[in-house]
């Protein structure tokens, strides 16, 4: 008759067994690795390093369509029945787009950010000022639903927050970001900031205003993440996506995907960090 | 001088990059193999990680726990070169015998093999980092990004598993005997 085996006999023989095997792989792996990167990172303007936007814009490009596309869903949605408010009166309208309102282009951080037009900056202080804590606390609370899935946070590897965040479209409405929890945005969970800064960056170009122009910098609150960023008309974006869509401008690359170049003039933010001053206010209230 | 390594590649040293990847390849080939069963798909992925961790270094901001997060990497690369597998994994090693019946002890050795292989990767990996990597529980969670509950089950049910394709091949030595009788 078998003795079935007892725990210790099986950690003793999966010890072993796991503990068998080569420790050295093939010298020409550490020579590929070596070959490759000098081309992985690129020097921005600001002097930090990020990834290369073109690869960045071949690896990203689907997740962010599929995003964007989430984010319309979810925010029509979420306006339907109600669930998100109006937090506050609606910013003036734009000035007139010319070449005069070009922002600078800055060869400095966010600490020394880009001139901002006074619409954004309107936006900016309605995004900032009006929002009761009691809503943000609900943000909160509803973030940490777990049904409604999550992702680690961004800088916090093993802290498991919300797959949401909380931006204002350019008529006060209040939209829903929602980062997929079924894509791993980075392996390490700290990797995952370019890739959020680029997709928050992106959005806020859309919901804001679509006729700045200009570039400008922003980096991570250590330094050592830096984006460098244009800002290009809507026509101008337009006539490079495949697709924009006329409600929303959320609805890019259905056609294949955004192109080769654009993520570069996609990349647009204001005198705040989205990511710091956005996304935190959803994760913590 | 390994967080220094860390830093300088960090801020873009390639020298510096050069000679963390040559002290730790081999660690990460290592673990891939055990978790893959493959050499050609463990050099994929510890080359793939590399390449990550240049890529995405600058993005880390606790230089002490660069191993946790290579190893994080790592497994993730695992995963993803597991998808890639068409053919069943093979492992191109005869080592020594595990214990003192050389019989017994290659049978053990195949069976393991092959339920190991029916593991799915996730638990493959938690094997793995729990006993190569003698990692705790709390520190096996981190690197597979999921809370310590799920390390624990994972780990369960892939014990059980082994133990099933073990405790099958001795049934199957009771059965032989009387079935040729």
């Amino acid at each position: 008759m078998t003795t079935p085996l007892t725990d210790s006999d099986l950690d003793r023989l999966l010890g072993a067994w796991i503990d068998e095997g080569p420790t050295m792989g093939a010298d020409m792996t550490l020579d590929r690795v070596m070959a490759r990167i000098p081309t992985l990172r690129q020097r921005s303007r600001v002097g930090g390093w990020m990834p290369h936007g073109t690869q960045l814009l071949r690896t990203q490009a689907p997740i962010l369509a599929g995003l964007v596309a989430l984010v319309t869903l979810m925010g029509g949605l979420a306006l339907a029945f109600g669930i998100i408010t109006r937090p506050g009166p609606a910013p003036s309208p734009p000035p007139p787009a010319s070449a005069g309102a070009t922002v600078a282009p800055s060869a400095s951080t966010s600490t020394e950010a880009s001139p901002v037009p006074a619409r954004s900056e309107a936006l900016i202080a309605e995004i900032r000022g009006p929002v009761p804590l009691s809503t943000r606390r609900d943000w909160v609370a509803k973030s940490r639903d777990p049904s409604l899935g999550e992702v680690s946070r961004p800088g916090a590897p093993s802290t498991s927050v919300n797959g949401y965040i909380f931006t204002p479209d350019s008529m006060g409405r209040w939209f829903i970001i929602y980062l997929d929890p079924t894509h791993n945005y980075a392996d390490a969970a700290t990797t995952a900031r370019d890739d959020l800064r680029v997709l928050i960056a992106w959005s806020f170009w859309n919901i804001i205003d679509p006729t700045l122009r200009g570039s400008g910098s922003f980096s991570s609150d250590d330094g050592e993440c830096a984006i460098t960023f244009e800002v290009f008309t809507e026509a101008e974006i337009a006539g490079t996506l495949d697709c924009v869509d006329v409600l929303g401008r959320y609805s890019v690359g259905a056609q294949g995907g955004i192109q080769d170049g654009v993520i570069e003039r996609l990349l647009a933010t204001f005198s705040f960090d989205p990511v710091r001053d956005v996304f935190e206010i959803g994760a913590d209230g | 001088m390994r967080q220094d390594l860390v830093s300088r590649a960090q801020r873009g040293d390639e020298g510096a990059f050069a000679e963390l990847a040559t002290a730790t390849i081999d660690r990460l080939f290592a673990i891939a193999f055990r978790i893959l069963r493959d050499v050609d798909a463990a050099n994929d992925a510890a080359q793939e990680t590399l390449v990550k961790i240049w890529r995405e270094l600058p993005a880390l901001r606790d230089l002490e726990r660069f191993e946790a997060w290579s190893y994080r990497i790592l497994v993730n690369a695992c995963y993803a070169e597991q998808r890639k597998l068409r053919r069943p994994p093979v492992a191109l090693v005869m080592p020594a015998p595990i214990g003192d019946d050389p019989i017994g002890a290659l049978a053990d050795r195949d069976q393991l093999e092959r339920g190991f292989l029916r593991l799915p990767p996730e638990q493959r990996a938690a094997l793995v980092l729990q006993h190569f990597l003698d990692l705790s529980l709390a520190d096996i969670a981190e690197v597979m990004g999921v809370p310590v509950g799920t390390v624990r089950s994972r780990l369960h049910y892939a014990r059980e598993a082994m133990r099933a394709a073990l405790e099958a091949d001795l049934r199957a030595a009771d059965v032989r005997p009387g079935a040729t009788a």
